[in-house]
């Protein structure tokens, strides 16, 4: 026996292709995020996902995942509700808004992508006028918080605890967390050149003159202990 | 399937309904998952191991992934049970399916519960 294909039978295919889909993915996250007890292999592996292949199925599972969430209300609207006689208008109705709240998420997400990759292209460094998302002219060395990853719970916990000022001062800022594209955002400072510290402290590597024979330093005989 | 064993069967009522409950709920974490992950400042869309944890040394947020898990779990284990249950047709292949699919939701429920509640803020 065969169903003709109305809009609710192409709604009830699409919706367990569409759970199938997400149940798979959602084996994947979990692997992946287990990451997060490795800092530099999560940060290596968000590099990676981080790729504009990878940046395209996202846009994909956002919208698979709109389509389920939307589809999934109308059925409970049907279920709950007492909305079967609505229930084809109802699958174009989301349709639309589902359109919509596509394009609403998925500009931010691309522009976002744009900004990463140009930060981590380059062209955009903390000194450049679109830093932050809003050009924010008051930022400096002094309110860029500082970060490392060595510094583990301690640093972390002083932060979050209590407000959240982070998150206030420097709305909008991009320098909040170092790009997982980029160098870590260290501070201009004013240390000299490491080259001219070393002539400074004239600590010069002898050139390289292949009319002269180096001596060898004696290989230390495994035999003696401690010492010639 | 005769009379007796119908009658000493549940009927499913709790999954079906816990379905939709469940799926309410995942809307809304999503939303908010989402959200905080790629519009909320300062960091807007970089996920990093220093953002995620500091959004994670919060109990709050900690919490909220967990239900999220909790409930996506529940969610698509239900979904797959309910495939399973309309596309397979025999008893042995079903039963077996189904534990196949307990084992793999227990997996993953204890590799994600690791993740969110043993996250030590780079001490590991």
């Amino acid at each position: 026996m065969r169903y003709r294909w109305k809009t609710g039978m192409l709604a009830w295919v699409l919706f367990r292709l569409t759970g199938l889909a997400l149940v798979g993915y959602l084996a994947m996250h979990i692997i992946v995020i287990s990451n997060l007890h490795d800092p530099n292999k999560f940060n290596e592996t968000m590099r990676f996902l981080g790729s504009w292949q990878f940046r395209i199925l996202e846009l994909g599972l956002f919208f698979v995942v709109l389509y389920h969430a939307l589809n999934g209300i109308r059925v409970i609207i049907v279920d709950f509700f007492n909305g079967s006689v609505h229930q084809a208008k109802m699958f174009w109705g989301l349709a639309v808004l589902g359109l919509i709240l596509f394009i609403a998420g998925a500009y931010p997400m691309v522009s976002h992508a744009l900004y990463w990759k140009d930060v981590q292209q380059g062209k955009i460094t903390h000194d450049s006028p679109g830093y932050g998302m809003q050009g924010d002219k008051n930022e400096d060395a002094t309110t860029r918080p500082k970060r490392t990853v060595r510094s583990g719970g301690s640093g972390r916990t002083r932060k979050v605890r209590g407000t959240n000022s982070e998150y206030q001062d420097n709305s909008g800022s991009g320098s909040g967390g170092s790009s997982y594209n980029s160098a870590p955002n260290i501070p201009p400072t004013n240390a000299p050149d490491p080259a001219d510290v070393l002539k400074m402290n004239k600590i010069q590597t002898p050139p390289a003159d292949p009319m002269t024979i180096q001596p060898i330093p004696p290989i230390p005989d495994p035999k003696k202990r401690g010492g010639k | 399937m005769t009379e007796r064993e119908r009658g000493m069967r549940s009927g499913g009522a709790f999954q079906w309904f816990f379905q939709r409950i469940s799926g309410i709920v995942l809307i809304i974490t999503l939303l908010g998952h989402f959200w905080v992950l790629h519009f909320f400042p300062p960091n807007h869309g970089d996920i990093t191991y220093e953002t995620v944890m500091l959004r994670l040394s919060h109990p709050l947020w900690r919490t909220f992934d967990l239900l999220f898990l909790v409930f996506g779990l529940y969610h698509g284990m239900n979904g797959i049970t309910m495939l399973i249950h309309d596309y397979i047709r025999g008893k042995g292949l079903r039963m077996a399916l189904v534990s196949v699919l307990w084992v793999a939701v227990f997996f993953f429920m204890i590799i994600g519960s690791m993740t969110i509640l043993g996250l030590t803020g780079g001490k590991a």
